[in-house]
């Protein structure tokens, strides 16, 4: 068995382990009722067939070719680029209107984990702008 | 005229645009990867949230593909994506 990928090959397994994680371990809180533990069983099911998926395309010469190919093509480098900028964009709105619904459903019901919601998406938010700065300055330097 | 001086915003500035996007989604990615798992070892709820948020950008990422490659599997993959973000989104809404 050889590996052709190797990059490929052990995200694939942390990918696995992460599945497996999801599958044996409870996420949710001891008093979990079937739902959440049925939802964290399909999670970890498609999480370990997305790993094992990586995993074994990785140890087949001839998807590794394709997929470098495919890769170094560049109409798709391009595609990817900027689909990825585009993401970003929506993202940041996204963002927002978490927080303000996330604070809004804090203030109505008093839920805390709306709390932690409200704070994660801030800070993703304020996060996106300083990353695109500092990211933005760097290209602008290189080209 | 110093090379920081550009008065029109040219094709240059627009692959600059799109590289810095591109490479800031890349760290945002992480660092709500990062902030889900802690959320899970931490045990506070706002993980399904996070995963949530996740599943959205690929969703995005997928539907601009189809736009760019048409080709149906994108949009297909897109939906399916944005309906597994959005039932995540409503659950953390709804559960907490």
């Amino acid at each position: 068995m050889k590996i052709y990928d190797k990059k490929k090959f052990w995200s694939g397994l942390g990918i696995l382990a992460i599945g497996i994680l999801f599958f044996f371990y409870d996420l949710s809180s001891p008093s979990a009722n079937g739902f959440q533990a049925k939802w964290n069983l399909i999670l970890g099911l498609i999480v370990m067939a997305f790993g094992i998926a990586d995993s074994a395309r990785a140890l087949s010469r001839k998807k590794t070719r394709e997929a470098r190919i495919e890769q170094m093509d560049e109409r798709n480098q391009l595609v990817r680029l900027a689909s990825k900028a585009k993401t970003l964009d929506i993202m940041q709105v996204l963002l927002f209107v978490v927080m303000v619904a996330s604070l809004v459903g804090l203030k109505k019901t008093g839920y805390l984990p709306f709390a932690g919601m409200a704070l994660a998406a801030g800070l993703f938010v304020v996060l996106v702008i300083f990353i695109e700065l500092f990211v933005g300055m760097y290209y602008e330097e290189k080209k | 005229m110093s090379k920081h001086m550009r008065p029109v915003y040219d094709e240059r500035d627009d692959e600059i645009d799109a590289h810095s996007k591109s490479r800031a989604w890349d760290f945002v990615v992480v660092c709500i990867e990062v902030f889900t798992i802690l959320c899970v070892v931490k045990g506070n709820t706002a993980w399904i949230g996070c995963l949530a948020l996740l599943f959205a950008g690929m969703a995005a990422n997928m539907m601009y593909r189809f736009d760019e490659y048409e080709e149906r599997a994108y949009f297909h993959g897109g939906l399916i994506l944005g309906a597994i973000g959005l039932a995540l989104l409503i659950w953390f809404g709804v559960c907490g």
